[in-house]
C-alpha cells in the first residue's frame, strides 16, 4: 500500500509537472499574438471591419446665359446588399461550389456553378444532386457539419433553430453523388427578405430574383485567395432607381430594423432636359469602360482600395486622421481624382470640361460588421462638388434656329443631308446660338447608338463647327483683302469697276457668272450686292494668293476653334507653296471653291469681322471664361480701309434690301424688313446640282451687334432662299424677345 | 524621528505583524494541497469570469440586439453551484460501489442515441426529451472517469502486466467507439488522455505503458486504411488542412486568432472587442468565449484565466496527492486530465494551434449541461478532499461540511 502510495504521489507530481508545460505553451501563444504579433494583428483587425466609402461629387450643371439647365444631374435610389445576407442559399450555393471546385476551373467555371446551385436551391430542387470529386466529399460533410456559419449568419428567424442539412453519401471509388437536403425552414426563410422588399418596391419578387441571381458568383476573377468571403460581403443591386416613394418606404422599413443587410444608396444620374436641342453641344457622359478603369489605375486615377499611388493629403487634415487613412490604405481625394463609377463626359462640353464638372470625391471610414452593415463614420471628408457651366448660348434662339433648320432641310434638302447655324455676339465674342441639324439625344445614346452610326444625315456630326466650301459667302474676305494692297499702279479702289460678261474664260478651263448674261461693269459694292463672281475671279488674280490667305488666317480659317467643342473641323486653305498651283486655284480662291472649306462658326466670324471694321473678338462659349482682351486687341491689329470697308457693308446691305439685284432681297427671304446686311453664297458640293446653301451676315446694320451664318446641305435652292429664311425667323423672335422685355 | 515613534508604539507594529503572520499561515493551511480550497476557490472565480464575459458577449451583431445569455447563464450558474453542493455531500465510496451502474447507464445512453437520436450538423449527438436536449457523450466522459477508476483500484499488482491493461482499454475503447460513430472526433480525444493519466497514476508498468502508447500510434494508420471509411480519412485529412476551408472553419480560426492579437497587453475593455461585437468572431459565446476574454480583457486576463485553470488542475491533483482512497485519488485525476485536454484543445483552438472542434471550454462557455457536469465533477473532487483524513481505514466518512 505505502509502496503504491509513493509510486503515485511520484507520478502525480510528474503529472503536476505536465500541467506546468501545458500551461506554459498556451500562455506563451498567447504572448507571441497579443504582445509580439500585436501590431500586425490590430492591423489586420483594423483592416477588417474599417472600411472606406467614397462619397460621390455632385457633378456641375451645364446652364444657357438664362440659367436653364443644359445638363443636370438628377437623383436616384437604388436598392442594394450583399447578397449573402439577403438569402441564405446564397452563402449555401457558395459553399457548395466552393467544395466542388476543381484545380482546372477558371473564374467564369466557378461563377457558372455557382449560379447553377444557386437557381436549382432557389427552384426547389430537393434534394440536390451533385457529383463532387472525391476530396470534395470529406469536404461536403465538414461543410454540413459546420453549416451553423451558413445558416445562422443568414436567416435571423431560424439561427436559434438548428439549421438542417443532412449530407447522404453513396460514396464511390472516383467520385459521389451527394444528395444534400435543405429544410424547408432554410428555404422559406430564404424568401423572407426578397418578399417583403418585393411588396416594397411594389414589384414582382422574380425581378430581385433576377437580380440577386445575377450578383450570385459575381467577383470571383478578382477575388484574392484570402478575401472568398470580402466577395461574398460586397454590396450588390437589387433594383436600380427604384423611385422616391418606393425608396421612402424602403426607408421606413430600415429605421424600423427590417430588411436586415439592405441598403439604399442614392447616386446621381446625369440628364439633359433640353434632350437633342443642345445635343452636340453638350455632349454625353459615361461611365468608364474596363479598359479606361485599367489605365486610370495604372495612373493612380481612379480612387478604390487598390490604388497605388501615394497621394499628398489634405493639409487641413489632423494627426489621427492621416493614421486613419494610412491604416485603410486609402488616400485623400484629390483634383484629378475620380471614383470609377463616376460618369466621364465622352464628347461636347461634358468632355471639354470634365475636370470643372465631376468636383472632387470625397470619402468616409466606417467600422463595418460581418454583415456588411456600417456602424459609424470615424472620419468624413465631405465631397467637393463640380462646378456649374454657365454658357453664353440663348436657349430660346437655339431652339428657333433649331426648328428653321429642321424647316428648311425638309423644304429644300435632299433626304438625308443637313444644316447648320451660328450666331454670335460681336460685341463680346459669346455665341449665342450654334446649331446642327440632324440632332441625337444624349439621353438615349447608347441604346440607339447603332441607328446613329447607320443614318446617312450622320445625325452625330455638328456641322455648325464642319466643313463646307464658302462659295460667295468668302467674296467680302477677298474685297477686305485687297484693302490697302497694291493693284496695278495705285492702290486698290472699291469704285473702280471690272466688267462681268457672264464668262471667263482666258485659259482652258473657263468659269462663269451665276448670272449668265453677265453683271455688266460693276463697283465691289455692286459686285458684293449681286454676288459677280467674275469681278472676285479677277481681283483676286490681280491680288494674288497670298493676301488672301494671310486675312483668311488671322481671321481663324484653317485653325480649330478655341472654345470647349469636340468634333470641330479645322476647315481648308489651300497652300500655294505645297504642289503644283495653277491660277485657276487662285481664281476659285476669289469665288470661295476649290479645296477652301470652312465652317458655319468660321463665316461668322467673317462677318463679325465685317460688323466690327476690325479682326473679330476671340470667341467665348462659357461665360466664366477670362473676358477677352478687346483693347488690346483693337490696338494691335489693323482696320480696313474704311472705303473698302462701306463698299463691303453697303454691298451686304443691297444683297438684303436692293430689290431684284440683292441676293437676298426677295421677299420670301424675310429679310427685307429688317435692318441686316447679308451676303449669301451657294457653294458646289462636289458634281451635280448640290449645293450647300449659304447666308452670312449681321444685325442690325446701322450698330452691329450679331454676326451669323447659316448653311443648308445639298439643296436645289439658291442661298438667300433657303438659309435666309432660318436668319429671318432667329432675328424676328429675337426682336419679339427684346420687345417683351 | 521616525524610530522614536515606531518606538513609541511597540504594540501596534507587532499586532500588525502578528495579524499578517496569522493570516499567511492560514492562507498556507487553506491552499495547501489537498486542500478543498483549491477547488472550490478556482472554480467560483471561473464561473464569475464566465458570467461576466457571456454577458459581455450577448451582443448579437446580426440581428444588432442584446440577447439574454449572460440572464440565462447566470441561472444555470446557481444550477451549477447547487450540483456543486449536491455531488460534495455524495460519498466516493457511493459512486465506487456504483460505478458499474453509472458507467453502463452512460454507455446505454450513447448507445440509445445512434438510434434515437436527433440529427445536427450532420451529427448524431443529442437525444431529445421535450424541452431537454441531452448530450451523452458529455456524461459518458464523467462516467468513463468513474468506471475506470472503480476497475482500476483492484487492479493493483496486474497492471505491471501487459494483460492487465487489456480490461482498462476495454472499458475506455467501447465509448470511443460509439463517440467516434455519431461522429465527434473532439469529444473522443478526451477519452484517450483520461485512460492514460489514470493508468499512469494507478500505478501501470512503464513498459506495458510504453507499449499500449507504441501499439496506438501503430493501430492509427493501420485504422486509417482499413476501419475508418473513406469519408471519415477525408474528413481527417480536412481536419489536418484548415487553409482548404477558408470559406468555413479556417475562417472562424483566423478571425479569431486576429481578435485575440487585437487585444493586445491591455485588452479593448468589457464590450468593446471589435471583432467579436461587429460579429466577425462567430459562436463567440460558446466555442469561442476565449476568444472575447483575450479580445476584451487583454494578456493579463486571458493568462489570469489561465492561471484559474492551472490552480484548478493543481487543485484537482492536489486532492488525489493527498487522499489515501484509491478509488478517490484515481477519480480526481480522470478528471483533471479530461479537463486539461478540454482546455488545451479549445483555448488551442482559439489561439490557432489547434483544429477547430466543437469542444465547449468548461465553466467559461455558455451552456447548461457542460457547466452543471463540470460542476458536478470538481465537487465530487471536493467532496473526496474533505474525506480524506475519516475514509482512511474506515468504508463511509461523516457527512461532508464545507472546509
Amino acid at each position: 500500500m505505502s509502496h503504491d502510495s509513493d509510486l503515485a504521489q511520484h507520478r502525480l507530481r510528474l503529472l503536476q509537472v505536465g500541467f506546468f508545460i501545458l500551461a506554459a505553451l498556451l500562455v506563451s501563444r498567447l504572448a507571441q499574438l497579443q504582445l509580439i504579433n500585436s501590431e500586425t494583428l490590430v492591423a489586420r483587425a483594423q483592416a477588417t471591419r474599417r472600411h472606406v466609402r467614397w462619397l460621390p461629387a455632385v457633378r456641375g450643371s451645364i446652364l444657357d446665359r438664362r440659367g436653364t439647365p443644359l445638363a443636370s444631374s438628377r437623383p436616384v435610389y437604388d436598392v442594394v446588399a450583399a447578397p449573402v445576407a439577403v438569402d441564405p442559399l446564397v452563402r449555401l450555393a457558395a459553399s457548395l461550389a466552393w467544395a466542388m471546385r476543381r484545380r482546372s476551373d477558371t473564374a467564369d467555371d466557378r461563377c457558372h456553378r455557382e449560379r447553377d446551385i444557386y437557381q436549382r436551391l432557389l427552384a426547389g430542387e430537393q434534394p440536390l444532386q451533385v457529383e463532387v470529386g472525391p476530396v470534395a466529399t470529406g469536404q461536403l460533410i465538414k461543410l454540413a457539419r459546420r453549416n451553423d456559419l451558413t445558416v445562422a449568419v443568414a436567416a435571423p428567424e431560424s439561427s436559434r433553430h438548428d439549421p438542417d442539412i443532412a449530407v447522404d453519401l453513396e460514396a464511390t471509388a472516383a467520385a459521389a453523388t451527394v444528395l444534400i437536403h435543405v429544410s424547408e425552414e432554410t428555404l422559406s426563410a430564404s424568401r423572407h427578405t426578397v418578399e417583403h422588399l418585393a411588396s416594397l418596391l411594389a414589384c414582382e419578387s422574380e425581378a430581385i430574383d433576377q437580380s440577386l441571381a445575377k450578383s450570385v458568383g459575381h467577383g470571383h476573377a478578382a477575388a484574392q485567395p484570402g478575401e472568398r468571403r470580402a466577395r461574398l460581403r460586397q454590396r450588390r443591386p437589387l433594383a436600380r432607381d427604384v423611385g422616391f416613394d418606393a425608396a421612402a418606404r424602403v426607408e421606413e422599413a430600415l429605421a424600423r430594423d427590417q430588411l436586415a443587410g439592405v441598403h439604399l444608396e442614392v447616386r446621381a444620374v446625369r440628364c439633359w432636359p433640353l434632350g437633342a436641342l443642345t445635343g452636340h453641344l453638350v455632349g454625353r457622359t459615361a461611365k468608364l469602360n474596363a479598359s479606361e478603369v485599367a489605365t486610370l489605375r495604372s495612373q493612380g486615377q481612379i480612387l478604390d482600395r487598390s490604388s497605388a499611388a501615394p497621394r499628398p493629403l489634405p493639409a487641413d487634415l489632423s494627426a489621427t486622421a492621416r493614421t486613419l487613412l494610412r491604416q485603410v490604405k486609402a488616400r485623400a481625394p484629390l483634383q484629378g481624382d475620380r471614383l470609377f463609377d463616376d460618369p466621364k463626359g465622352r464628347s461636347g462640353l461634358e468632355s471639354r470640361l470634365d475636370q470643372r464638372l465631376k468636383g472632387t470625391p470625397g470619402l468616409r471610414v466606417v467600422e463595418r460588421d460581418a454583415f456588411g452593415r456600417d456602424h459609424g463614420a470615424l472620419l468624413e471628408i465631405p465631397p467637393h462638388d463640380g462646378t456649374d457651366v454657365r454658357l453664353t448660348l440663348d436657349v430660346e434662339l437655339q431652339e428657333t434656329a433649331v426648328a428653321a433648320l429642321d424647316e428648311a432641310c425638309s423644304e429644300w434638302s435632299t433626304p438625308g443631308s443637313g444644316a447648320a447655324a451660328a450666331f454670335i455676339d460681336i460685341r463680346d465674342g459669346a455665341i449665342r446660338v450654334l446649331a446642327s441639324a440632324p440632332r441625337y439625344d444624349p439621353n438615349h445614346f447608347s441604346h440607339r447608338y447603332g441607328d446613329l452610326v447607320t443614318d446617312p444625315a450622320k445625325p452625330l456630326l455638328h456641322r455648325a463647327v464642319g466643313s463646307y466650301p464658302p462659295g460667295s459667302t468668302w467674296k467680302p474676305l477677298v474685297g477686305l483683302a485687297a484693302s490697302g494692297y497694291q493693284i496695278g499702279e495705285s492702290l486698290f479702289d472699291p469704285d473702280a469697276t471690272i466688267t462681268c460678261r457672264g464668262r471667263y474664260s482666258e485659259t482652258a478651263r473657263s468659269f462663269s457668272c451665276w448670272n449668265r448674261s453677265g453683271h455688266g461693269p460693276m463697283n465691289l459694292r455692286q459686285a458684293i450686292e449681286g454676288s459677280c463672281n467674275i469681278y472676285f475671279i479677277k481681283l483676286a488674280e490681280r491680288l494674288g494668293p497670298q493676301p488672301i490667305l494671310a486675312l483668311a488666317r488671322r481671321l481663324g480659317f484653317g485653325a480649330s476653334p478655341a472654345i470647349p467643342v469636340t468634333g470641330a473641323r479645322t476647315g481648308n486653305l489651300p497652300d500655294p507653296d505645297s504642289g503644283p498651283w495653277w491660277p485657276g486655284n487662285t481664281r476659285n480662291l476669289g469665288i470661295g471653291q476649290g479645296s477652301l472649306l470652312a465652317s458655319p462658326l468660321q463665316i461668322a466670324q467673317l462677318a463679325a469681322a465685317v460688323a466690327r471694321g476690325n479682326l473679330p473678338l476671340p470667341l467665348r462659349l462659357v461665360t466664366d471664361a477670362t473676358p477677352p482682351l478687346a483693347a488690346g486687341l483693337e490696338s494691335t491689329s489693323t482696320t480696313f480701309n474704311p472705303r473698302v470697308l462701306e463698299a463691303v457693308r453697303r454691298g451686304m446691305f443691297g444683297a438684303a434690301h436692293t430689290p431684284h439685284r440683292g441676293t437676298a432681297s426677295a421677299p420670301d427671304v424675310g429679310l427685307k424688313e429688317l435692318d441686316v446686311a447679308v451676303k449669301t453664297g451657294t457653294a458646289e458640293l462636289g458634281r451635280g446640282r448640290q449645293h450647300a446653301a449659304w447666308i452670312m451676315g449681321y444685325w442690325p446694320a446701322t450698330a452691329p451687334r450679331l454676326a451669323f451664318a447659316v448653311v443648308v446641305e445639298r439643296t436645289a435652292g439658291h442661298g438667300g432662299h433657303v438659309a435666309g429664311p432660318v436668319v429671318s425667323k432667329v432675328l424676328h423672335h429675337l426682336l419679339s424677345q427684346e420687345g417683351d422685355r | 524621528m521616525t524610530s522614536v515613534a515606531a518606538t513609541a508604539n511597540p504594540t501596534a507594529t507587532s499586532r500588525l505583524s502578528d495579524l499578517v503572520v496569522v493570516l499567511s499561515r492560514g492562507l498556507a493551511v487553506l491552499l495547501r494541497p489537498g486542500s478543498g480550497l483549491s477547488v472550490v476557490l478556482p472554480v467560483a472565480g471561473l464561473l464569475i469570469v464566465g458570467l461576466v464575459f457571456i454577458d459581455s458577449a450577448s451582443f448579437d451583431a446580426r440581428s444588432a440586439r442584446t440577447l439574454a445569455y449572460g440572464k440565462k447563464q447566470l441561472i444555470w450558474a446557481v444550477a451549477g453551484a447547487l450540483a456543486f453542493a449536491t455531488a460534495c455531500r455524495v460519498r466516493p465510496s457511493f459512486l465506487a460501489r456504483h460505478a458499474w451502474l453509472i458507467y453502463g447507464l452512460a454507455l446505454a445512453l450513447l448507445a440509445a442515441v445512434l438510434v434515437v437520436g436527433t440529427r445536427v450538423n450532420g451529427a448524431n449527438r443529442w437525444i431529445v426529451l421535450g424541452p431537454v436536449r441531452i448530450t451523452p457523450s458529455e456524461f459518458m466522459k464523467l462516467a468513463l472517469v468513474i468506471g475506470l477508476a472503480g476497475q482500476l483500484r483492484y487492479e493493483g499488482e496486474r497492471l505491471r502486466r501487459l494483460s492487465g491493461l487489456v480490461r482498462p482499454f476495454l472499458l475506455t475503447g467501447v465509448p470511443l467507439l460509439l463517440v467516434l460513430r455519431q461522429p465527434d472526433l473532439g469529444t473522443s480525444l478526451t477519452f484517450l488522455p483520461a485512460l492514460f493519466a489514470m493508468l499512469f497514476v494507478a500505478g501501470a508498468g512503464r513498459r506495458p505503458l510504453l507499449i499500449s502508447l507504441g501499439a496506438l500510434a501503430a493501430a492509427v494508420p493501420v485504422a486509417w486504411f482499413t476501419v475508418l471509411h473513406r469519408y471519415q480519412r477525408m474528413r481527417i485529412l480536412a481536419f489536418l488542412d484548415p487553409e482548404e476551408h477558408a470559406l468555413g472553419v479556417a475562417y472562424q480560426s483566423i478571425q479569431s486568432v486576429i481578435a485575440v492579437g487585437n487585444g493586445g497587453l491591455d485588452g479593448c475593455g468589457l464590450g468593446m472587442g471589435t471583432m467579436g461585437r461587429l460579429g466577425f468572431v462567430p459562436a463567440r459565446h460558446t466555442d469561442f468565449i476565449f476568444t472575447v476574454i483575450a479580445e476584451e480583457g487583454g494578456f493579463w486576463v486571458a493568462t489570469g484565466v489561465l492561471a484559474l485553470y492551472l490552480w484548478l488542475l493543481l487543485g484537482l491533483l492536489g486532492v488525489a496527492l493527498a487522499t489515501r482512497e484509491p478509488f478517490g485519488r484515481l477519480a480526481a485525476t480522470g478528471v483533471a486530465a479530461i479537463l486539461a485536454v478540454q482546455v488545451a484543445i479549445n483555448v488551442g483552438m482559439t489561439l490557432g494551434i489547434a483544429p477547430v472542434t466543437g469542444l465547449p471550454l468548461p465553466f467559461l462557455s455558455y451552456g447548461g449541461s457542460s457547466l452543471v457536469l463540470w460542476c458536478g465533477a470538481t465537487g465530487c473532487a471536493f467532496g473526496v478532499a474533505t474525506r480524506r483524513v475519516a475514509t482512511f481505514g474506515r468504508r463511509d466518512g461523516p457527512p461532508a461540511r464545507l472546509l
